[in-house]
């Protein structure tokens, strides 16, 4: 027997699953779990499956320790941009300028920087972590139900 | 209106049934349209001018996801600006990258966002956008819309001023680095227009979200009114007069196209509201349901698979059938 199923989300896109094969009985509740983790699998799932091998800290002291070197490559260019509008000025005041203090000034500008930078990335993946663990409950719940479906067809089934 | 419900459903319909091709086809448009402007506007470089240059990238970002038009369209960019002039090349280069590096690899389902915006810029709508997305998409994405803006608005000033950017003195390198920078850094239009589009995109955000009837109507209004009525304060401030009548124009346009999104996305049924109580074991609950509107359409397909033919039929299934004594049927 065969059976192609459609599944629609709220937005009415619809998901075509695969061929469900063999069994003389149609279970329709799996069929419909199996579609919607499925639909989940194929769309958001790309993003939240990979968040559950990690711990929250895990995660997101990975995710920081990524932010962190980006926003340092993104204050270098910030700094090349500032040295190519004042070019002119320092080209002129080159010989003013006291190295120590700009380089101070300089370091401090950068630790402010990585400092706001790594909150909002801080707080960014603390709020994507517990949206994507709501989801993944939903989504190990369906799960189960359906491997609870599957114990209960092999112990339906006859003998031989 | 019935009719209209109707047709909104069969629509639904139609776009669940063929949604990989409908959306093949929108990335599509968009792109070559995307990639017909870059080449109108900038077309620094007369190689990429080639119809079958443009249709060739289209069709690959057909098959691939949205921010492929994205990488496409920034590549189209930087190829011409580096004919135009090097330095401006360097610096469109480092503010791409400056936005990737701080603020895209955090949201990177904005594709739509990304190429839409620019593109509703040139076309002199840029109003539809910030209610947009205050309707569909969460605040994080009023950071794409303000990037995208000010990428607009640099590339606009180089446009403006191509004739210094392709001056070939060698001293006049310096100059071209800063006027390229000031187009963002000294350009009031901009902040203008980036306070405007920010307000306006999380005004529209907050009231949607308020549980009151007709909350996407009245987000939808506000957001209008409050975009146009920064817009024509800041022009007339700025002194820019002739740009007031567009504000007005693209403000009614996406006030149509808003409504329109209101109407395909958050139909409610505001006369049928039923409000209940119960409890769990955790909660007490308080629900306010709204219906949506909607008409179930005519045509519905039955389709058995593998309905068992049958040749003979019993007694008793017929009589069940005809819903008769069985004796009746014994001869």
């Amino acid at each position: 027997m065969k059976l192609w199923a459609t599944y629609k989300t709220a937005d009415c896109r619809g998901v075509t699953t695969a061929v469900f094969l063999g069994a003389d009985m149609l279970n329709e509740e799996k069929a419909r779990l199996m579609t919607q983790m499925a639909a989940f699998e194929q769309r958001k799932g790309k993003k939240y499956i990979p968040m559950s091998q990690y711990y929250r800290k895990d995660y997101v002291g990975y995710q920081m320790l990524k932010t962190f070197i980006y926003s340092t490559f993104a204050f270098g260019i910030l700094l090349l941009l500032w040295v190519l509008y004042k070019v002119d000025y320092l080209m002129a005041n080159i010989h003013k300028i006291k190295v120590m203090d700009f380089g101070i000034s300089l370091l401090l500008k950068y630790i402010i920087f990585i400092a706001a930078y790594q909150m909002i990335a801080c707080i960014v993946y603390n709020i994507r972590y517990a949206r994507g663990q709501k989801i993944l409950r939903q989504y190990h719940f369906k799960l189960k139900k359906v491997m609870k479906l599957y114990e209960k067809e092999e112990k339906a089934r006859p003998n031989g | 209106m019935t009719k209209v419900l109707e047709i909104k459903e069969g629509l639904r319909t139609i776009f669940g049934k063929f949604e990989l091709y409908i959306m093949a086809g929108v990335k599509f448009a968009l792109a070559l349209t995307a990639f017909s402007i870059i080449n109108r506007t900038m077309g620094y470089m007369e190689r990429l001018h080639s119809i079958s240059i443009v249709l060739v990238m289209a069709l690959l970002c057909t098959f691939l996801p949205i921010h492929a038009v994205i990488l496409f369209s920034c590549g189209l960019i930087l190829a011409h600006l580096s004919a135009l002039s090097l330095e401006v090349c360097v610096v469109a280069s480092c503010i791409l990258l400056l936005m990737f590096l701080m603020y895209f690899r955090f949201a990177s389902d904005n594709g739509y966002n990304v190429v839409m915006n620019p593109l509703l810029f040139s076309l002199g709508i840029p109003q539809i956008m910030p209610v947009s997305i205050g309707l569909l998409k969460d605040p994080a994405s009023i950071v794409s819309m303000l990037c995208t803006t000010i990428w607009f608005y640099f590339l606009k000033g180089i446009k403006e001023n191509e004739a210094m950017f392709s001056a070939t003195e060698e001293d006049t390198a310096a100059a071209k680095f800063t006027l390229a920078l000031q187009q963002i850094i000294g350009n009031k239009e901009l902040y203008l227009v980036v306070a405007a589009l920010a307000l306006t995109a999380l005004t529209v955000y907050l009231i949607r979200r308020l549980s009151i009837n007709h909350a996407w109507t009245i987000a939808i209004c506000v957001g209008c009114s409050l975009d146009l009525t920064i817009m024509l304060v800041g022009y007339s401030v700025l002194e820019k007069g002739t740009k007031i009548l567009g504000a007005v124009l693209g403000t009614l346009l996406s006030l149509l196209v808003n409504f329109g999104i209101e109407f395909f996305l958050y139909n409610l049924d505001y006369s049928r509201i039923e409000r209940v109580q119960f409890e769990d074991d955790e909660y007490y609950y308080y629900v306010k349901a709204i219906p949506k509107s909607y008409v179930s359409t005519k045509e519905k397909q039955v389709k058995k698979i593998n309905a068992q033919k049958r040749d003979t039929i019993n007694k008793r299934e017929l009589a069940e059938e005809l819903d008769i004594d069985q004796d009746l049927l014994d001869d």
